[in-house]
């Protein structure tokens, strides 16, 4: 193949503590936190809002907050939760209990409230935000990144960094950097497919009837309503007295690591986020006067890459609903995996696997240990995110934003205790780390800490 | 400044025949435009959408289009609103009797049946679309005025494509200031930077019997003498209709931002969302029939409306505008008035820019128009790159009549059968046979009266 060598003289930026890769969950975790601990960092962002999935992206709501006792997840997504509720972000009438309490409880929230309540946590705590720009390259050896290229409008800027956290969701800074990952598609037969999510407006909430749509699906199915026979629709949820979110529909076979595949997956979803607004607009009580108001400016990509880390967690930890002395959250999700297909097998698997099997009941969680955010044998590098070190049902469990947001929190805790202490990513003492975690509100019941972390070589 | 060396050998991708950056309203057009004469065609875009402005920018309305006597927008453009006309995505009330016809009269369209126009279009035509992929860098000879090949980022890395012809549509002039053309910098060549806005959809239920633009603007009377905005600005252009039960607002302005500086685009997007904000508030107090008004969402890219343009084989000027100029190479007509928002919240400002937009003696009258000459899409002296946009070749003056949607289509639609003409017939962009573009555009439905035509552009 042709190559073209490129070689430019790059300006170079202070250096900073702490580069963040994304204004997603895991990096407004990694950015808030860190800069409230006093360290200089510095978030790049591709777009020009944060929040990632729960705002670019309109997955508008955060599930599985509490064990129907307790708020299972602290820290600055409390924080999150409490404000949005006092400002108005949630639909009017919203109980607290559905987050302080209610066992896998959930709450859709307003995503322009996210946006700005994240612009001012960032603004509050000195982070320097860079929209509309993105990590591009990396300089790295040994285990360490010296540097990263941020390109943006005024062309490229070299930024050298004490830590880095990758909370791209495509542990892109990680892959630049020679990061061992495992990418679905390629070390996995499948890929879970995308939605684009869509804001929505006009909609009646007091005659929404979630199972009553759950039923007319399987109807319009077997009807041959749809253009394609697809049972698993999580729909619509509410966002504010009128507004909310449409997740529905899934584009099979997208690849959100290739670029023609991704491209194809945006026209498509937009086409699917029309039938579904036209469909519900037509079917369900609540929905006469629903409009499809926008789609999102980010596909809603579930899995894509994510790195082999110090940790693998898995489906025998889940299932043990194991605690760690060094786990950074704890969880309790179901392992939520999307159909990769139409068919009857995938979509009873998906139930089994959602609504059945291991689902964590009344009281129970699984926890998070520090090794899934650090690259193995890294020393100045973490992720936060989705694309943390788990193996497959796992990672369908806790690809989600609270989870997103705690283990952001932890990297970005772990990096300034990295940076003022000598400490590596890969050899961090964990029991500092979760005492300053527990000071900053995270919820971590462990009984014992340890020094080292937990490793485990992972598998293959 | 301290520099970094930096070195990469990066994949090429060649034997385009066309590469549109920018998949706003002039680069959707001009892809088009160039794929339908079936050129090899790549488009690069930054977000997941066409439409630029219209879509990312939520600048849900396009600019007047008719003259009061017929409609003097032509193309692609025309065959765009027509289509969402057709198909129900124009907003409520909507008709060829103002699109077509009407005088000083914007239409509002629903943004996700335009991004879908646009994808359909784009795919018929056989261009192929890059999403989430951005120009970084470009490599030209300025002194041959060619441009040889650009470098582009997505989530593959580093890609440089080489192509026969190159078309700028970024609306900041990015791939022409990278290879060296000469280009006027908004802040930096003239005194002041028109003021950006962040765009909004609300969401109904809203009594638009009520909420007239009269009524809007005796509110704002009352708010500014209220003091109830962080900024005293009497240009509110307006909430419009674009559905049963949602609005478009153009409002707020964040005055001072030059585009070309992350910090500026970094700060603007924030302060952006919360002027939103404050102006939902507005509408909700002071507007009649807005009282429950939900804020659906805030655009994804802010609404620039100037930065950097080049200068061109042509550069329109304003004595052109006033003097109803038709050109032999003219290759679009327009008639909106002079519109340069005020620079900042003062009464000189507000005067002069009302003076401009009301005043007979600046403003085109009914049956009346000016044209578009061809020079203007072509940086001076280059032979294989076009601009299409906002940052086409004219002065301060006439740059506030040309920046918007349905002129950068018509610029577009243009600057791609230019290329493609170039390409297959060995000329430059520079001295290229006008009349024989002229002859290629109206067979595409272009309205370009002009009784006599001529071989070479019209040059400054």
């Amino acid at each position: 193949m042709d190559t073209y060598a490129f070689n430019r003289r790059i300006p170079v930026d202070q250096p900073y503590d702490l580069v963040v890769a994304g204004g997603g969950p895991g990096g407004c975790g990694a950015a808030i936190c860190a800069a409230r601990l006093g360290a200089r960092v510095l978030l790049v962002e591709g777009t020009g809002a944060l929040g990632g999935m729960g705002t670019s992206g309109l997955v508008s709501l955060w599930m599985s907050l509490a064990d129907g006792q307790r708020m299972i997840v602290g820290g600055l997504i409390g924080e999150l939760l409490e404000t949005l509720h006092a400002e108005g972000g949630f639909r009017p009438g919203t109980d607290p209990a559905a987050w302080r309490q209610r066992l896998h409880g959930g709450v859709g929230f307003n995503a322009e409230a996210l946006k700005r309540l994240l612009d001012r946590l960032c603004r509050e705590a000195g982070v320097e935000v860079r929209f509309f720009s993105r990590v591009i390259d990396a300089e790295a050896a040994d285990g360490r990144i010296a540097g990263v290229v941020v390109n943006n409008v005024e062309g490229h800027r070299y930024v050298p960094a004490r830590a880095f956290v990758d909370a791209t969701g495509d542990a892109v800074l990680a892959t630049l950097c020679g990061a061992a990952c495992r990418r679905a598609g390629r070390d996995t037969p499948r890929i879970m497919p995308p939605t684009l999510c869509a804001r929505i407006a006009g909609m009646d909430w007091s005659r929404w009837d979630y199972g009553l749509m759950l039923r007319r699906i399987m109807d319009g199915v077997a009807a041959g309503a749809f253009s394609q026979p697809d049972r698993h629709v999580p729909g619509l949820f509410a966002g504010g007295a009128t507004t909310g979110i449409q997740n529905a529909g899934h584009i099979f076979g997208t690849d959100a690591l290739d670029v023609h595949s991704l491209s194809a997956a945006m026209a498509r979803g937009r086409e699917l986020a029309a039938e579904y607004a036209a469909w519900f607009r037509a079917n369900l009580p609540g929905c006469e006067g629903l409009e499809l108001t926008a789609t999102a400016a980010l596909l809603g990509v579930r899995e894509s890459r994510r790195i082999v880390g110090e940790y693998e967690v898995d489906y025998a930890d889940f299932r043990a609903r194991r605690m760690f002395p060094d786990q950074i959250c704890v969880y309790n999700k179901a392992v939520d995996i999307h159909v990769y297909d139409c068919s009857d097998a995938e979509w009873e698997r998906y139930h089994a696997e959602f609504t059945t099997d291991d689902r964590p009941g009344p009281g129970e969680v699984y926890g998070l240990p520090y090794g899934i955010l650090v690259p193995r044998g890294w020393r100045n590098l973490w992720v936060a995110g989705r694309c943390n070190s788990s193996d497959l049902k796992v990672h369908g469990a806790i690809r989600d934003q609270p989870a997103c947001y705690m283990m952001g929190q932890a990297a970005g805790t772990a990096a300034v205790q990295a940076i003022r202490s000598g400490q590596t990513a890969c050899d961090l003492d964990t029991a500092q780390l979760v005492e300053t975690l527990r000071g900053a509100g995270a919820y971590l019941p462990q009984r014992e800490t340890a020094r080292e972390m937990t490793k485990k070589p992972s598998a293959g | 400044m301290d520099t970094h060396t930096f070195t990469r050998r990066i994949p090429v991708d060649a034997g385009y025949d066309v590469c549109v950056l920018g998949g706003g309203p002039a680069g959707a057009a001009a892809a088009i435009a160039a794929g339908r004469l079936g050129a090899r065609v790549l488009l690069v875009e930054g977000t997941g959408c066409l439409g630029g402005m219209g879509t990312s920018g939520l600048v849900t309305a396009f600019d007047p289009m008719a003259n009061g006597a017929e409609m003097l927008v032509g193309g692609i453009m025309r065959q765009i609103v027509e289509t969402l006309h057709r198909e129900g995505e124009l907003g409520p009330g909507m008709s060829p009797e103002i699109f077509a016809k009407g005088y000083m009269r914007w239409t509002p369209f629903r943004v996700e049946g335009y991004k879908r126009v646009l994808d359909r279009l784009a795919t018929a035509a056989g261009v192929e679309v890059r999403f989430f992929t951005r120009l970084c860098d470009a490599e030209a000879d300025s002194g041959a005025g060619r441009v040889e090949g650009v470098v582009l980022n997505n989530v593959e890395g580093w890609r440089m494509v080489r192509a026969a012809t190159f078309i700028d549509a970024t609306g900041d002039a990015v791939l022409a200031a990278a290879a060296g053309a000469a280009c006027r910098e908004a802040g930096r060549d003239s005194p002041r930077i028109m003021p950006a806005t962040m765009a909004s959809l609300f969401a109904g239920p809203v009594d638009w019997r009520r909420c007239t633009w009269q009524a809007q603007q005796d509110g704002l009377k009352r708010a500014l003498a209220d003091g109830f905005f962080t900024q005293p600005d009497r240009h509110l252009p307006g909430l419009s209709v674009v559905g049963d039960s949602l609005g478009y607002l153009n409002g707020g302005h964040l005055f001072d931002l030059n585009a070309l500086r992350c910090r500026d685009l970094s700060a603007g997007a924030m302060l952006g969302r919360r002027l939103a904000k404050e102006y939902l508030e507005f509408f909700k107090r002071y507007v009649p029939g807005c009282e429950q008004l939900e804020h659906a969402t805030t655009a994804s890219l802010l609404g620039i409306r100037e930065s950097r343009r080049i200068v061109g084989e042509y550069e329109l000027n304003v004595q052109d505008y006033l003097a109803r100029r038709h050109f032999p190479d003219q290759i679009g007509l327009f008639n909106k008035f002079i519109d340069i928002h005020p620079y900042d919240c003062s009464d000189a400002e507000w005067a002069r820019f009302r003076a401009e937009k009301d005043e007979p003696r600046w403003k085109l009258g009914p049956g009346e128009s000016f044209g578009i000459p061809y020079g203007v899409l072509v940086p001076r002296g280059w032979k294989n790159l076009w601009v299409a946009g906002r940052c086409v070749s004219s002065d301060l003056q006439v740059h506030g009549v040309i920046r918007v949607q349905p002129t950068a289509a018509m610029m577009g639609q243009a600057a791609g059968t230019a290329a493609v003409q170039a390409l297959r017939h060995g000329q430059t962009a520079c001295d290229l046979d006008t009349a024989a573009l002229v002859a290629s555009l109206r067979d595409q439905g272009a309205n370009l009266p002009q009784a006599v035509l001529a071989r070479t552009a019209t040059r400054s």
